[in-house]
């Protein structure tokens, strides 16, 4: 065959890992052959990874939705019947229409995560539709309790704003990898963590097991699963005893000089002390503590504030009893000491020490983090927060903290998502369960009937799978299941609709993970009766008599998100990415919040959080006065001292390996040649303790569930803890799930599942014949 | 793990017999036939005993280059496999292989229509002996620790003079008693028995290098192919030891059985040795080329 | 002398064991299933991603492994055929039109299963052809191996692996130029390569 019979296509890899790979995908006689890396215009971006390069497989996955499927038996039981279209869009329609009349709007919900993170067709493909009908949406849920606790003292709220582009980590001279597994989960940044460190840079990873990350890094520190905050907390302490902080950076750029009021919390301004209410709430200055005139004044006229020391300042009426919000920050962290902290996190004191003054003193420094899945992740941001603050190690090349997520800045969402301005209901996935069994929310009736779920496989990714099976979804009289293949959720639908894979549609992704937005160009025609998300959404809309708002074709969405001047100024148009496929939007090793100028009230980095609020707002009250500050809080159940932990005294971990993308990819053939089947990693000593040998079939279980598979005898796992693979789905396991074990515990502060936070114990599993003859 | 291996096997094992009763057969008119040799043997005995041998002789050598061809994945190709003589053993096996057929076939002629002249013979042993030669080079050369090794020549060596002893054997069991005979195969059984106890201990010490340093932790140990699989040393030992045990059993046997002069008498008695030694060369032949698989 | 010799780089201090090298070469060249040119392993015991030691004192390291297309290789001698040869450049190729399947060249190599024998019709997964067109097709009862991609390499392309490799931790080049990067990095860098005292000469070197 000659090469000129082949076309290559222009496409983007847009799974949730957030590395968004250029993909060419060439196809032969209107079948994609290959997927192979594509060039970005610098070529320090160029990545693909194993996932990306088995496209081929997925695409012509011979387990493909086929087309629309009515479930005939009971729900799970497999039995389905072959439906069109129309009479699905029909059954939709109908069902969305009767419950909207009987149970009001909000009675249908869409439930999207991460299945594609792509604009217009992925894990957003349904917000113009939900808002239009004044439905409910569900929140995901996930990855963000640190996100939360950082994102508080950035400002960046709910989104993944926080650091510097990842190819910037080559400036730095200290890394701290902190409950990251990069060389599983971003391979991508491995090479820029490289670079820096032949350039001389110190790199710690910080994480209970060791991983091929751990084994190239300078250190590695193995802590107490869960015990993230103390050591933060610790450092922080270390800094503070020390006095390693940059007083400047302090005084400059954070609320370090802020006076807290004893009273209320709050701190301290202008209108407080006049009596006056200001016009503005932002035109009401802070007031600080004047070294040279001994009296507070506006923030902006003292040239010295105090940074240390607690005052009373006369007001109209009262007088206000007053503490610099770095004398409250040393307090409440002077209780930290390594010592303390390090028999919280079975750490040597004098790491903890010296890992401070590395952080402080080798600058710039950046912590690369992952995602906190413990309760206590809000702490562990908010202290990872306090440490940046302290230390300066922000905003500069090289030194940066948190996720990466600055995208959008050129897109307007709002206008694809609220036509007619936000109009549904925004409820947390963990809390879900709560709003079904009371039927409330915030204080009032909340039915909900329907549930619509696409771009997610929640059945095995969410926490506390039989919950779901159980109580969530009984409690839904209809459930539809929008992918591309057959799940553990499609298998527990109503109705089971085939979407078309990633290439079969046009689309547009950006970044965060590269400095590019492009478009993902329709390589191929949707197999089978497939169709695009968007397409879905455009039919239910004309059957529910909306169809006026999704007159628009795919490439007229693109547009509408991205006809706008600062597109335009970056050259952003759908000429510019018809032609040129991409088109860099963001400056290749961008600094975030090089200006010092952050997204707080202040502006400035608000170590103390004046006014601690909940994640989202479910109508249910926090404890403000434990979250000023961080405070350790023990892992809500995975930690020694818990009632459970005689019984179950494992920590179980569910990781994310290299070979799927939460559940995707997770019947791939060429994939699982390499890792056919799950396999329980425990460490040797706990498995002598429990007569199990590598290979043995186990079974893991706690109170909730169970999953029975191979043990794998490692010595990378710390004892103590056990780690199951995540993703793969039930009928991959010999018996139960790896996600019935989870708990669906909800945070009120972070509305987070926190899939580590969790105790099991590890038996071997008495197989019966059948069993054993699967086992070989 | 021996599924592919089979071939290998038997037809190793066919060509050495073959050539271990070729070379019994020189020894044998060498020796005894009347003109030349002791005239223990009239060619009234040597003429059968020589039309026999150079029968079974045929019968190995084809049925062995036949079964070899199984062991090839396309043996239509099999015309090609003699073009890098400069280089490949395995070339040289196949093209002394086929000499040795040859020869044997002209001498069989020769022997039917003639007679079979020395010169032939001895070109024809000649032919077997770089059969073998090259057989156990192909091993030998391979660097690997079960195969590269002095056991590789002395198990391909030996085993045709443990056939040939046991050819001669069954060929002059019931025959009239001629004690020289018997006195040179009491001498072929001892040597047998001691190739096979030699054989027994060189593989026990195979057995020990290749555990020893299976204990190392080196990037060789990870990417080399010398070493056999860990877990196949409990089976190949097992396979060795079985070998060793049924050969040397029926070694002993015809030891015995010359020592006692039983010849005439128990005409089925010599299936035991017959059958033992055969087992236990299939069971030792079977071991060497477990031990250089480093399939798991 | 020869006027080019390909030579290919591993750099062990970057490499993370990803496997995108070996999906990249399974994928570009439709290897059957089952079959792959490329491997990961890992220091420490067979499993994959098995460290060495014990926790916490853990070391891990990884390395590829493919043929390594030696300046001397056994395998060519082996070869009754002449099935197994070497290129000019220094590619070690197998024939398949020519292979007899006699295996002679895998019990040769010193390298542990960087060649792969086609005991049956090779399977594949999908009932077309995937990856790069130009790939030769496989036969029962031959015997394949990595190629270093030649056919890419007479389109200007580099090997499928090398192409990918996330961290950059794959080179490819001509040994005998010495302005070639692979050059510059083997007179500047440490390296090894496998089975020195065997004498086959490898021409895949792993930085250390």
């Amino acid at each position: 065959m000659s090469d000129s019979e082949e076309k290559i296509y222009s496409c983007m890899c847009s799974g949730n890992c957030q590395s968004r790979c250029r993909l060419h995908v060439h196809v032969r006689n209107g079948k994609a052959v290959k997927t192979q890396m594509a060039p970005f215009p610098d070529s320090r971006y160029n990545r693909v990874c194993l996932r990306g390069l088995s496209h081929v497989q997925r695409i012509y996955d011979p387990d493909r939705l086929k087309y629309p499927m009515k479930r005939i038996g009971e729900r799970g039981e497999g039995k389905w019947e072959r439906i069109s279209w129309d009479e699905a869009i029909d059954l939709i329609c109908t069902r969305f229409k009767s419950y909207q009349q009987e149970f009001g709007k909000q009675s249908i919900a869409f439930s999207g995560v991460s299945g594609s993170e792509a604009y217009i067709h992925g894990a957003y493909s349904s917000y113009r539709l939900a808002n239009v009908m004044h439905a409910t949406q569900t929140e995901h849920s996930l990855d963000m309790s640190d996100t939360h606790g950082l994102g508080r003292v950035l400002g960046t709220g709910n989104t993944w704003n926080q650091s510097n582009d990842r190819a910037d980590l080559v400036n730095a001279k200290t890394i701290l990898i902190w409950a990251a597994n990069i060389t599983d989960s971003h391979p991508h940044d491995w090479r820029f963590v490289l670079e820096a460190q032949q350039k001389g840079a110190k790199i710690v990873v910080i994480d209970p097991r060791f991983t091929a990350c751990a084994a190239r890094a300078d250190q590695w520190i193995s802590l107490r699963p869960g015990s993230d905050p103390a050591l933060a907390m610790a450092m922080a302490q270390v800094i503070l005893s020390e006095k390693l902080y940059d007083t400047n950076y302090l005084l400059a750029h954070t609320v370090a000089p802020f006076l807290v009021r004893e009273d209320t919390g709050r701190f301290l301004r202008h209108s407080d002390l006049t009596g006056v209410k200001p016009e503005k709430k932002s035109r009401d200055p802070y007031i600080v503590w004047d070294n040279q005139t001994g009296c507070g004044s506006m923030l902006d006229q003292v040239e010295n504030p105090a940074l240390e020391g607690s005052f009373n300042i006369p007001g109209e009426t009262t007088e206000f009893k007053v503490t610099t919000a770095f004398s409250l920050l040393k307090k409440s962290m002077s209780v930290y000491t390594p010592e303390y902290a390090g028999k919280l996190c079975e750490i040597e004191p004098h790491i903890i020490q010296d890992l401070a003054r590395l952080y402080a003193a080798n600058t710039p420094a950046s912590i690369y983090n992952g995602f906190i899945q413990y309760d206590n992740g809000v702490q562990t941001g908010h202290a990872w927060g306090i440490l940046a603050s302290l230390t300066g190690n922000i905003g500069k090349p090289g030194a940066s903290v948190g996720h990466i997520g600055r995208v959008g800045h050129d897109v307007n969402f709002a206008k694809l998502f609220f036509p007619e301005g936000k109009k549904s209901t925004t409820i947390p996935w963990v809390y879900l369960k709560h709003v079904l069994k009371t039927g409330q929310f915030y204080n009032k009736a909340h039915p909900i009937k329907a549930l619509f779920i696409y771009a997610s496989n929640v059945v095995c990714n969410a926490t506390n799978q039989n919950e779901i099976l159980n109580t969530i979804f009984p409690a839904l009289d209809f459930i539809v299941a929008a992918d591309i293949v057959p799940t553990d959720t499609t298998k527990y639908a109503d109705l089971v609709l085939p979407v078309c894979h990633w290439f079969e549609m046009l689309d547009i992704v950006q970044g965060p993970f590269h400095p590019y937005t492009a478009i993902s160009e329709k390589a191929l025609e949707p197999a089978y009766e497939s169709k695009s998300d968007m397409d879905i959404y455009r039919m239910i809309a004309k059957g529910m008599g909306l169809g006026q708002f999704f007159d628009y074709t795919d490439e007229e969405f693109i547009d509408m998100l991205i006809d706008n001047d600062v597109a335009r100024k970056e050259g952003l148009t759908l000429d510019a990415l018809k032609e040129k496929k991409v088109v860099q939007t963001l400056p290749t090793c961008w600094v975030n919040w090089e200006n010092n100028i952050f997204w707080t009230r202040s502006k400035r980095l608000e170590f103390y959080v004046e006014d601690p609020r909940p994640r989202l707002d479910c109508g249910i009250e926090i404890d403000k006065s434990r979250e000023h500050l961080p405070v350790f809080e023990p892992p809500i159940e995975a930690w020694p001292d818990h009632p459970l932990a005689k019984k179950y005294p494992l920590v179980y971990h569910t990781v994310r390996q290299r070979w799927r993308l939460h559940s995707q990819w997770f019947g791939t053939p060429w994939l699982r040649e390499l890792d056919p089947e799950p396999l329980v990693s425990i460490s040797p000593k706990d498995a002598k303790k429990r007569g199990i040998k590598d290979g043995d079939v186990v079974e893991v279980f706690n109170d909730r569930g169970h999953v029975v598979l191979k043990a794998r005898l490692s010595q990378a796992q710390r004892p103590g803890m056990v780690s199951v693979p995540k993703g793969w789905q039930r009928h991959q396991f010999i018996a139960g799930s790896y996600q019935e074990l989870t708990t669906d515990h909800v945070n009120t502060t972070s509305y987070n599942q926190c899939f580590y936070d969790v105790l099991c114990q590890v038996r071997k599993f008495k197989t019966d014949s059948r069993d054993r003859k699967k086992n070989g | 793990m021996l599924r592919k291996e089979w071939s290998l096997i038997v037809y190793s094992l066919m060509l050495q017999a073959a050539v271990g009763i070729v070379f019994f057969l020189l020894v044998f008119r060498l020796i005894f036939a009347g003109e030349s040799g002791a005239g223990q043997m009239t060619s009234q005995t040597m003429n059968p005993l020589t039309s026999r041998t150079m029968g079974l002789t045929g019968l190995l050598i084809l049925a062995g280059m036949a079964v070899s061809v199984f062991h090839l994945g396309n043996p239509f190709r099999a015309y090609r496999s003699v073009t890098n003589l400069s280089k490949s053993w395995l070339s040289r096996e196949i093209f002394f292989t086929s000499a040795f057929f040859v020869l044997w076939a002209a001498g069989f002629l020769m022997e039917k229509y003639g007679n079979l002249s020395f010169l032939l013979i001895w070109l024809t042993l000649g032919a077997g002996v770089l059969v073998i030669l090259s057989m156990a080079r192909i091993y030998y050369s391979t660097g690997k620790t079960g195969w590269h090794s002095a056991t590789t020549f002395l198990d391909f060596f030996g085993t045709p003079v443990i056939f040939g002893t046991l050819v001669s054997a069954v060929m002059l069991y019931g025959q009239r008693r001629t004690d020289g005979v018997e006195n040179l195969l009491i001498i072929f059984s001892i040597l047998s028995l001691f190739i096979v106890i030699a054989r027994f201990s060189m593989q026990l010490k195979l057995v020990e290098k290749c555990l020893s340093s299976q204990e190392e932790y080196s990037m060789d140990q990870l990417v080399g192919a010398s070493l056999p699989a860990r877990d196949i040393i409990p089976l190949y030992r097992k396979m060795m030891i079985r070998g060793f045990f049924c050969t040397f059993a029926g070694c002993s046997l015809i030891l015995l059985m010359m020592m006692i002069r039983i010849f005439d008498s128990g005409h089925l008695l010599i299936v035991f040795p017959a059958v033992l030694v055969v087992a236990g060369e299939i069971s030792s032949r079977s071991s060497f080329y477990l031990i250089g698989s480093d399939e798991s | 002398m020869a006027d080019k010799r390909y030579g290919m780089l591993v750099d062990m201090q970057r490499c993370i064991g990803c496997h995108t090298c070996a999906i990249a070469c399974k994928q570009g060249n439709n290897l059957p299933n089952d079959v792959w040119w490329n491997r990961v392993l890992t220091f420490g015991g067979p499993a994959m991603d098995t460290p060495h030691g014990s926790f916490p004192n853990l070391e891990m390291k990884y390395l590829t492994l493919n043929c390594q297309h030696c300046e001397d290789p056994p395998c060519v001698a082996a070869c009754p055929a002449q099935a197994t040869y070497k290129r000019e450049d220094g590619i070690v190729m197998q024939d398949y039109e020519i292979c007899l399947g006699c295996r002679m060249c895998i019990m040769a190599c010193p390298y542990t299963q960087v060649r792969s024998y086609n005991e049956k019709n090779p399977e594949y997964y999908l009932d077309f052809q995937v990856g790069d067109a130009w790939v030769e097709k496989q036969q029962k009862g031959t015997v394949t191996k990595c190629t270093f991609c030649h056919n890419r390499l007479d389109k200007g392309l580099q090997p499928n692996c090398v192409e990918v490799c996330p961290v950059r931790a794959r080179y490819f080049g001509d040994l005998e130029d010495k302005n070639s990067e692979v050059s510059i990095l083997l007179a500047t860098r440490k390296y090894t390569r496998l089975l020195e005292n065997k004498g086959t000469g490898p021409s895949v070197f792993y930085l250390i």
